[in-house]
């Protein structure tokens, strides 16, 4: 699965990583994905899978190995 | 005197050509510790009411902040205060940078311009003294060329230079203030003010160390090194020092909250050409302000095939780069760059030249404007090169740029035509790179910030959604306990807000800047607390901050109230409440009575009429204001 961790999110990264590939095993909710990577459900803003927004916390939203997702912070100005 | 303040103000007198430094004592600094207070306190004090903004009977006051200097990560902010030539109304606008330390180093915590002289000038400040010197040969030359020439002319290598540029020079009402070429007192025109007094530069050099200041230096010092540590040990601050603002691009636009060909969309289809991974290949480093940790300052310096960018000035940071990029639908990072780059070398603030040009833009495509009324450009949506010749044209007050340097209030009371509805400005100041309509506590800044439509009066919405969110645990002990939906306006919202904004405050009167303390980073309340008993030996309360904090911002609008401004000025523009025309917030709005109810119930909580958005008498009486400041013969601006 290919993974972009934006802004802060980066920080929970493997490395501090904000773009990898995560290997997961078959196919789980995105929530689930989350967890296994180290990312708080709570400080994910907008989630996109393969372009589309869904909810973080939307059980019938799976992701497979095909999948991309990625994450945005909420984001208070600068 | 060891509360962390110098206890003097430097008054300059321009007409007479004289100096004078004053002294405070601790009960005073107690309640204008520095910063926005000490600041508006002054210039409510000083400026007589209905004074022409650009006229000598205006006041500019540089005011440090109560830590600023401190070796604290991020303590390093000033405020420039005066009324607005843009606005007419309070004009604010703080910068880091090392500017303001040096001020503090130099024994003095505000210095005060009045008047006006008869020729130009340059200040010199040096450990407690100042002199007013010849700066003929300075006007007209180039930000670089002055720093160094004043540089060799004092013999110091380091002395911290404050200044303006030609747009300050030529009166441009949105010119700003620079300090070490790379920091930038941007809103509300306070360059044009200062180039109003003739005055080209101050510089600063001080030998004192913050610490001498300090009631327990070696508390304060400890408190330093500990948060120097933890700057990368927190995502808000990891992701500042990794990526700084530029990083800011893509959320948003994910969000629907991109500004976009003048804030009529929400999210750039183009979005690839402006944001963090384009912004990347032209990135050269990063840098910082005086003894922070954060580093967030973005430096670019790139040779490309149109355009070329060095390394003297800041940025792009986000606030040029959608403001120039998506907002006026260019998509070329190359070009953002040097359009920032012009603004920062001619003195304009980025945020009123992008959004007046977009606003010039949106006129071209109703037919409002053509190439004769500005000069022969083609100020089309998506015409970079245009964009580029409209920005010298503006610092110049030529050709097109007669008419851009109005900002956009004046263009549009002067094209007519129904542009004012989109005419993207509060109290005449350009809205900020921020959507209110996906965040509506913003735009309940935008409409009652007394300076007009600035993103740093409080912290927007989105940290308040989630309460398992780093953000809003950071918010906690400032007493928020109820999450609220980004778009909601309820009661919940509004309590949000009012404490919000009294905590944004309290961190300009203390000097930190919006990327410190918590909830928009990774210094702690209980931190600041600290900090500020450690500096001044005061038995200071997270209650007592936020008053400080609320004090000020009604200085602010005690000087607003003085010159004419009522609750019918708090309003934002009709754009914001019609539906936004793309991205994933297509349809979303603002209800206009929803939001008129908002602004109510805030006034309410803040002890403000709700009819005409004055302070009461009980409130001015409960902050400890009650006369301050009286006058009368209020014009508006």
């Amino acid at each position: 699965m290919k993974v972009h961790l934006w802004g802060e999110l980066g920080f929970y990264g493997p490395g501090k990583r904000s773009t990898f590939e995560f290997p997961i095993d078959n196919e789980m909710p995105v929530a689930e994905a989350l967890r296994r990577i180290g990312v708080p459900a709570p400080d994910v803003a907008v989630l996109g899978v393969n372009g589309v927004a869904e909810r973080v916390d939307d059980p019938a939203v799976i992701v497979t190995n095909r999948d991309r997702i990625d994450c945005y912070p909420p984001t208070s100005g600068g | 005197m060891a509360f962390g303040t110098n206890g003097t103000i430097l008054r300059v007198d321009l007409t007479q050509g004289t100096t004078a430094v004053e002294t405070f004592d601790e009960a005073f600094y107690r309640r204008y510790p520095g910063g926005k207070a000490l600041a508006a306190y002054e210039l409510l004090r000083e400026m007589p009411a209905g004074a022409d903004p650009l006229g000598p009977d205006n006041v500019l006051v540089l005011a440090v902040g109560l830590l600023t200097g401190a070796p604290l990560s991020t303590a390093t902010r000033f405020n420039a205060i005066a009324r607005s030539p843009l606005t007419g109304a309070f004009g604010e606008s703080e910068a880091g940078g090392y500017w303001g330390p040096e001020l503090k180093m130099a024994g003095i915590d505000a210095i005060v311009l009045t008047g006006r002289s008869p020729h130009p000038v340059w200040i010199w400040v040096k450990d407690g003294k100042a002199e007013i010197r010849d700066a003929t040969a300075l006007w007209g030359q180039d930000p670089p060329f002055v720093q160094a020439a004043i540089r060799e002319e004092v013999g110091e290598k380091l002395a911290r230079v404050l200044q303006i540029g030609r747009a300050g020079e030529n009166l441009v009402p949105y010119a700003m203030l620079m300090n070490e070429l790379r920091h930038y007192n941007g809103r509300t025109g306070m360059g044009a003010v200062m180039g109003s007094k003739n005055v080209r530069a101050i510089a600063v050099k001080g030998s004192h160390r913050y610490l001498e200041l300090a009631h327990d230096a070696q508390a304060l010092g400890d408190i330093g090194k500990r948060l120097s540590k933890t700057v990368t040990e927190h995502p808000q601050s990891w992701d500042l020092r990794t990526k700084g603002t530029p990083g800011l691009t893509d959320g948003l636009n994910a969000a629907g909250i991109l500004p976009t060909r003048n804030f009529r969309q929400g999210s750039f289809e183009q979005v690839e050409g402006i944001g963090w991974t384009a912004f990347e290949a032209i990135r050269s480093g990063t840098r910082s302000c005086y003894a922070c940790a954060v580093r967030c300052k973005p430096e670019t310096a790139f040779v490309g095939q149109r355009y070329s960018v060095t390394d003297t000035y800041d940025g792009p940071e986000y606030e040029a780069i959608a403001g120039f990029g998506s907002n006026c639908a260019i998509f070329d990072i190359e070009l953002v760059a040097r359009a920032n780059e012009l603004c920062n070398e001619l003195g304009l603030d980025v945020i009123s030249t992008a959004g007046t040009v977009a606003f010039a833009m949106e006129c071209v495509e109703h037919g409002l404007l053509g190439s004769a009324d500005l000069g022969g450009l083609d100020l089309r949506f998506g015409n970079g090169e245009a964009l580029l010749e409209a920005i010298v044209q503006i610092a110049d007050r030529r050709d097109a740029g007669e008419l851009l340097a109005l900002g956009s209030r004046r263009m549009a009371e002067r094209i007519g035509g129904g542009s004012a509805a989109f005419a993207m400005q509060v109290k005449g100041l350009e809205l900020a790179m921020h959507e209110p309509r996906g965040k509506v506590g913003v735009g309940l800044g935008y409409a009652t910030n007394e300076a007009g439509a600035d993103h740093l009066v409080g912290f927007h919405d989105p940290i308040f959604v989630n309460p398992e969110s780093v953000g809003f645990k950071g918010a906690v002990p400032l007493g928020i306990t109820e999450p609220s939906p980004a778009r909601d306006l309820g009661a919940t919202k509004v309590g949000i807000w009012y404490t919000s904004e009294r905590w944004n405050s309290a961190e300009k009167v203390l000097g930190l800047c919006f990327f410190g303390p918590a909830p928009r980073s990774f210094i702690q309340v209980a931190d600041v607390v600290d900090a500020v008993r450690a500096a001044t030996g005061w038995d200071v309360t997270v209650a007592e901050l936020l008053e400080i904090g609320e004090r000020a911002v009604n200085l602010a609008r005690m000087f607003n109230v003085r010159e004419g401004f009522n609750r019918s000025d708090d309003r934002l523009p009709d754009r914001l409440h019609a539906p936004l025309e793309g991205g994933p917030l297509t349809g979303v709005s603002i209800d206009r009575d929803t939001f008129e109810g908002a602004i109510s119930a805030l006034y309410t909580l803040k002890g403000w009429d709700p009819a005409t958005g004055a302070p009461t008498p009980e409130c001015l009486e409960r902050l400890g204001l009650a006369g301050v400041g009286a006058g009368s013969g209020a014009t508006r601006g």
